[in-house]
């Protein structure tokens, strides 16, 4: 990964970040990894833990951005947030997944995907 | 009585006291049942927060409340402890008929103003309300691009209770973005000062210089960008 994109990527978690607390939403942690997978953002709404993928584009020459989490992507997100269910024992807690999809050069910039995809519950 | 001496009648103590103590108290709602009977049914209050800090966003919120509701505890946000405001906030949002929050980022503030800045992100904040209000109570100030009727009231956040609902939801949202920069920035303490310009964060910017996060175009720090420049 190029330092360009790199930075480009950071940008657009900070701003998606604070999109999300426009949205009433409390970030509790950024950038979790486990060996399995990784989230850009975890946040409390509405009683529900939910975990967020940030996507950046500067265009929409390669599709729109929100196509871009493929099912790899989404099993590498659900593994991470088991992980992280497990190591802040939230299985009591409803969870969900959303996608912020982020394009600089459309007019209307963010966009959030709530429940872009679902656990598989036979995983856990 | 006799003449003479015109009688004086001697203040007492128990009158004088706090006799203004109650000065800002009135009916959190006499505002809003006035806008009902002039037939408006959609009554939004907005708010900001973060016109005064050297860092950070500014934060507006716009609330349009159920009529003839009151949520317990609810007065402007500089008077809730920060415990009881994440409190609200929830209420807030679960209560409203609907709310709206925007934001106007350093740059936004630096390259408008911040009159100009604050008034974009109560924009943005009415922007996202649905359904859309039909009359606005505003905190001493007034929207010029935006054709809705309109009451700008003086110590709005004291007097209106749609007001001061949204006054939380801006002062929270804000403090949770000023967490964030904590995070990024910690060398300045945010997390305590949410970016005013205390004695501390005054102390800190001297030492560390300003960040991203920082406001170029407020006082102290246009002044220290000059002294570098020198």
């Amino acid at each position: 990964m190029s330092l360009l994109t790199k930075l480009l990527g950071q940008a657009g978690e900070d701003r998606a970040a604070r999109f999300l607390m426009t949205q009433g939403y409390r970030i509790i942690e950024r950038n979790y990894r486990t060996r399995s997978g990784e989230i850009d953002l975890i946040a409390l709404h509405d009683g529900a833990v939910v975990f967020i993928e940030v996507k950046t584009r500067t265009s929409d020459a390669f599709g729109a951005p929100e196509l871009a989490v493929n099912p790899r992507k989404q099993q590498r997100m659900v593994k991470a947030a088991l992980g992280y269910i497990k190591y802040k024992k939230l299985h009591q807690v409803p969870c969900r997944f959303d996608v912020v999809a982020i394009t600089a050069a459309a007019e209307k910039e963010v966009e959030l995907i709530k429940n872009a995809f679902e656990m598989d519950r036979t995983d856990l | 009585m006799s003449r003479g001496r015109p009688q004086v009648r001697e203040p007492h103590p128990a009158r004088t006291a706090d006799l203004f103590s109650n000065e800002l108290e009135c009916d959190p709602l006499f505002f809003e049942r006035l806008s009902r009977d002039a037939g408006y049914t959609r009554i939004a209050g907005l708010d900001e927060a973060g016109r005064g800090p050297l860092a950070g966003p500014v934060v507006a919120a716009a609330v349009v409340l159920p009529e003839g509701l009151r949520i317990p505890g609810l007065t402007d946000s500089k008077q809730v402890p920060e415990q009881r405001r994440e409190r609200l906030f929830d209420v807030i949002r679960a209560q409203a008929v609907c709310y709206g929050i925007g934001i106007a980022d350093e740059q936004t503030i630096d390259a408008v103003n911040i009159l100009q800045a604050t008034i974009l992100a109560m924009e943005r904040a009415l922007q996202a309300l649905n359904p859309q209000p039909d009359f606005l109570l505003l905190d001493a100030l007034s929207l010029p691009r935006v054709s809705l009727p309109q009451k700008p009231l003086i110590k709005g956040d004291c007097r209106s209770h749609s007001i001061a609902a949204a006054s939380i939801l801006a002062k929270v949202t804000r403090d949770r973005m000023m967490l964030e920069l904590h995070e990024k920035y910690p060398c300045y303490n945010f997390k305590k000062h949410k970016g005013y310009g205390t004695k501390e964060h005054l102390l800190l910017l001297q030492k560390h210089g300003p960040c991203d996060a920082h406001r170029k175009t407020f006082a102290p720090i246009a002044q220290m960008l000059r002294g570098e420049a020198n």
